[in-house]
Order: structure tokens, then C-alpha cells, then sequence
């Protein structure tokens, strides 16, 4: 902890102008000149790479980091993070509120950013060690996160691999720049016999994480920002559609315990006298 | 877990929490909302609604000391100061601490802290009960290189709290749980070995411990333990002129990056 204000950086580098020391410049970002070089010969993958890591993909890196972000870009309207952005949405709350609802439904242990942290270090240990261990072992103290019910990376809700998930993984391993996802296309079977549950979409993703080289920490961040265009997609599209349209779960949703039925106070008796004089 | 589950639920999903009748009524765990639990302080209905228990008045009022004690309205300390940039930056209030009270599942302050250091007194009252002695447990954790949570604090050593929150348990006359006796055990083994002394979350998570509050409802209960200092810096930062909190000069950031570099020039040996 610094007791002076100066803030220390690898990162970002200001100049600032001649005449106001508050006002930057030129911009550095890793070195490169933000206005001058980087908007014009970077892409958005390779920047987005570069801010991550600290260093520059090649080629096949920032091809698979791309399609890595496809995939993730729409969890689907089914997803629970979508599902929480669009209630903001719905109910027209600032499109940051919508965005904080799916980043923070988004970030738990299943379908989350959470599992997908679980998943690279269960593919890790598996590939590292080349062996197949889907354990997790359970701490005597329990932290902030909810005791983990399901093998990560794994559905826990179904029987079959899904096509969607197959198709995904073949067709990402084309772009594959490393090991994991050609091993896990190659164990899919062995892994899903024994976790007895089929591969979720959540391991091919974390795999390809892997392949690119980013730490844990680095591919949860981006994990988690690249599933926000979905979730805004879907919270202007209920918005639209109106908070009618948007299903309340009436007739779904029941009570276990009721309280004991008592009537409304009766509000016209209550107001006698509020609007016009008492006679 | 399967499928059939989901299809079960699909179809009807029971709840323990409660349901409004919109335009009749609301029940809150079981309870009518508006006619058994309008007398209770928003406090206790909150206590109510994480551990479905309702506490005596002295409980609520050391449970309540929590809150007021760690409420401070410093626009440096992390959440605080987080919201107040929200503040500086003119987004709503709501947003403003939304986004502190996200960041208080920190490591270095309240959730991380207070449930780490709850589920250890849990785990050691276990492991006592079997026989261990407190000092090998602690040995354990130094040797594995295991944070002790709820023991050193960031900036400064002594926590003020401390001695604040005990004269006020002392003048209540109440007797003292196992975990607050521990605490103290743990603070004297700490700070002849290591030199470290206890942070207020050793306390707040041995009194919660002692009440009887699992991992889950010490999370829950702790999510707005610093919330009110959050307001007032708020409110201060809105007097200040826009985007100008804590200003800070180009000169003011110490780079230590790499120097300026081409894109296209660079050499690329990938």
C-alpha cells in the first residue's frame, strides 16, 4: 500500500499536454501509441490479447481467440446470465445494470466464469499429468463460493453429448494452436464415461483457453466480457417486446409453507375523509 | 441430478421463501409479511430472511454493533472510494453502490475475510472436540502456507475496532462463546510467534460462529456490513466537480512498461 499517489504501471503510458498535466497527449499501450499505431494496424482480438496478457498473438492465437469469442459471444437466451439481463432489461433499468446482472450471474460454478476457472484446472491436472482425474478434493473450510454439486465442464442435467457441443469442438480443433483441444476431442469419450455425464460447451471453451497460453485468471476475464453482447442483445430485445410478453412463472412457481390467509385492510374506509371532508 | 429433475421442475417449482398474491398478500418464509413481521426492524426481517430464526434483543443489538462499527464514511478505503468514483463519474446511485458492495467479495476485506475465518473457527471446534490442540492446528496452517483470516491488516497493524467492540460486548454482561475465547487464543499464539495481531474480522466471525451462523448465512449477513459508509461518499463526491475525484496528473503514474515500440515494424519471433 502506497501512501503517495503515484500509481505504478506496466501497461499504460501518458504524456502529458504542454499545458495541462491532466490532459494526456499521446497514449501508450504496451508500448504502442494507442492513435497512431495501434487503431489503425491492430485488431480488436489482438488489442484485446495484448491488454490481457501483455504480449502479441500470432496469427493462429488471434485466429482461435476469434473464434473462441464467437462461440462465447451468445450464451443463448436460455442461459442464466441472459436470463438475469434480460429481467433488467425488461423492466428498462440503465444498460449497466443489465450488463452487472449478467456479468454477475454469469460468474458461478455452473455456466459460469466460475466453471470455466474449474474446468482449465481440471484439464490442466489431466493433461499435465496425463492421467484422467475428474476429483475434486473438499476443503475442511468453505470460502466464499457454494459447495460444487457437479464435475465441472460437464452437464450434470443430461445423458448425450450434445450435437451443438460436438459440432464445436471439431470445428474449433481446426483452429487449435495447442495440445488441449486435440486431446480433448481425443478423450472426449473416456472423460464422459467417466464423469458419466456428457462434455459441456464450457470445457471446449476452456480448452481452447489452454491452447492459447493465457493464465486462469486472464481467460475468466475474458470469458466473462465476451458473453455481454448476447446478454445486451436479448435485454433490448424484451425491452421491446414489453414486460407482458415477458414470462412471470404464475402458474409455475408454488408455495411449500403459506401463512395463515387474512384479508386486506380495506383502503376506502382507511382514506374516509382524505379527499373530501367527513360528512 | 438429471433430467428428469429439470422436467419435474419445469412443470412446478416449489418454494420455501415465500410468494406475493399480488393485490392480496405476501409471505415471507412462511409468515404473512405485512401482518406477523411488520413489526420487526428491517434488520431483524433481513437476520429472519438468511437463517429463518428470529434473535433475541441481545443478540440483535451485537449483531447490530457489527454493522454500525465497521461503517466507516472514508472515501479511501476500497468500496467506498469505488463508489465514490461512481460518484465522480455521475452514474446513479444505485450503481454507484452496487459496485461497492461487488467489490466487498474481496480477498483483503469483508466477505472473503469473515467467511475464510467463520468456517475455520467451525473447523477447529471440530477438530478440538477430537482432541487436537490449538496450537498444532495453527502450526498446520503456517506450514502449508494457509492464510489465517481474521489475523494481520493491510496499512496498519492495530485494529481500532478491536477494543471498541469489546468494551461494548463487556458492558452488556453477556457470556463469551468458544470462538471468541478462541480468537484471543489464536491472537496470543499469533502475535508471540509471527507478530501479528487480530483484525475486527476475527471477532465479527467468532460472534457469528458462537450465534450459531453457517458459511452461507455469515456471507449473506455480511454483504452490507460496510454499506453505510457508502452514502456519505456519495453525497461528498457529488459536491465535487465532475470526474474529479482524487485527481490524478500524467506525472502522477509511475511507468515501468516497456518503451514506445511499432506494430509493424516489430520483430516478431512467435
Amino acid at each position: 500500500m502506497s501512501s503517495f499517489h503515484k500509481m505504478e504501471t506496466a501497461i499504460w503510458k501518458e504524456t502529458p499536454s504542454p499545458d495541462n498535466p491532466f490532459q494526456a497527449d499521446e497514449c501508450f499501450c504496451y508500448g504502442y501509441n494507442v492513435a497512431e499505431d495501434l487503431l489503425t494496424n491492430a485488431s480488436w482480438i489482438d488489442y484485446l490479447f495484448l491488454l490481457i496478457s501483455g504480449r502479441r498473438p500470432n496469427k493462429d492465437e488471434s485466429n482461435l481467440l476469434e473464434k473462441l469469442c464467437i462461440l462465447l459471444a451468445n450464451p443463448g437466451v436460455r442461459d442464466l446470465s441472459v436470463r438475469a439481463a434480460m429481467n433488467a432489461g425488461v423492466a428498462k433499468a440503465p444498460s449497466a445494470s443489465t450488463l452487472i446482472a449478467a456479468l454477475s450471474v454469469g460468474s458461478g460454478q455452473i455456466y459460469g466464469a466460475r466453471e470455466l476457472v474449474l474446468v482449465m484446472e481440471l484439464w490442466k491436472r489431466n493433461f499435465d499429468l496425463d492421467k484422467l482425474d475428474l476429483t475434486f478434493t473438499k476443503a475442511d473450510e468453505k470460502g466464499i463460493w457454494p459447495e460444487l454439486n457437479h464435475i465441472p465442464g460437464f452437464d450434470p442435467h443430461a445423458s448425450n453429448t450434445s450435437k451443438q457441443v460436438k459440432d464445436c469442438l471439431n470445428k474449433i480443433c481446426e483452429f487449435s494452436t495447442g495440445l488441449y483441444l486435440p486431446w480433448l476431442k481425443n478423450s472426449r469419450k473416456e472423460l464422459e464415461k467417466m464423469a458419466k455425464r456428457p462434455l459441456s460447451l464450457i470445457s471446449v471453451i476452456a480448452a481452447g483457453f489452454c491452447d492459447l497460453r493465457l493464465s486462469i485468471q486472464q481467460s475468466e476475464f475474458i470469458f466473462l466480457m465476451s458473453r455481454l453482447p448476447g446478454a445486451a442483445a436479448h435485454a433490448m430485445e424484451q425491452e421491446k417486446l414489453g414486460w407482458r410478453k415477458f414470462p412471470f412463472f404464475a402458474d409455475t412457481v408454488s408455495l411449500e409453507s403459506d401463512a395463515e390467509k387474512k384479508r386486506l385492510p380495506n383502503i376506502e374506509s382507511l382514506i374516509e375523509g382524505y379527499i373530501n371532508e367527513p360528512k | 441430478m438429471s433430467q428428469s429433475d429439470l422436467e419435474k421442475l419445469n412443470a412446478k417449482y416449489p418454494t420455501d421463501a415465500g410468494l406475493a398474491y399480488l393485490s392480496e398478500r405476501s409471505v415471507f418464509k412462511g409468515k404473512d409479511l405485512h401482518n406477523e413481521l411488520s413489526d420487526m426492524s428491517w434488520f431483524e426481517l433481513n437476520l429472519f430472511g438468511i437463517t429463518g430464526r428470529q434473535f433475541s434483543d441481545g443478540d440483535l443489538k451485537i449483531l447490530n454493533y457489527i454493522w454500525t462499527s465497521t461503517s466507516y464514511a472514508d472515501i479511501r478505503i476500497w468500496p467506498n472510494r469505488i463508489s465514490a468514483l461512481a460518484s465522480s463519474a455521475r452514474t446513479t446511485p444505485i450503481l454507484s453502490m452496487v459496485a461497492g458492495i461487488a467489490s466487498c467479495d474481496a480477498e483483503l476485506f469483508v466477505a472473503t475475510p469473515l467467511v475464510n475465518c467463520l468456517s475455520m473457527y467451525r473447523s477447529f471446534r471440530n477438530k478440538l472436540n477430537n482432541g487436537q490442540s490449538l496450537e498444532s492446528l495453527l502450526e498446520d496452517k503456517i506450514e502449508n502456507n494457509e492464510t489465517i483470516f481474521g489475523f494481520g491488516r493491510p496499512i496498519s497493524s492495530v485494529d481500532e475496532r478491536v477494543p471498541h467492540l469489546v468494551m461494548f460486548l463487556n458492558s452488556l454482561e453477556r457470556d463469551k462463546g468458544e470462538s471468541f475465547k478462541m480468537a484471543f487464543q489464536i491472537n496470543d499464539y499469533l502475535k508471540r510467534t509471527k507478530k501479528i495481531q487480530m483484525n475486527i474480522a476475527a471477532l465479527y466471525s467468532a460472534i457469528c460462529a458462537d450465534l450459531g451462523f453457517n458459511e452461507v448465512e455469515m456471507n449473506l449477513f455480511v454483504s452490507l456490513l460496510v454499506f453505510a459508509g457508502m452514502p456519505p461518499c456519495y453525497m461528498d463526491t457529488l459536491e465535487k466537480p465532475p470526474g474529479a475525484l482524487l485527481p490524478l496528473k500524467c506525472s502522477d503514474i509511475k511507468y515501468t512498461g516497456s518503451e514506445p515500440k511499432n506494430w509493424l515494424n516489430e520483430n516478431l519471433s512467435l
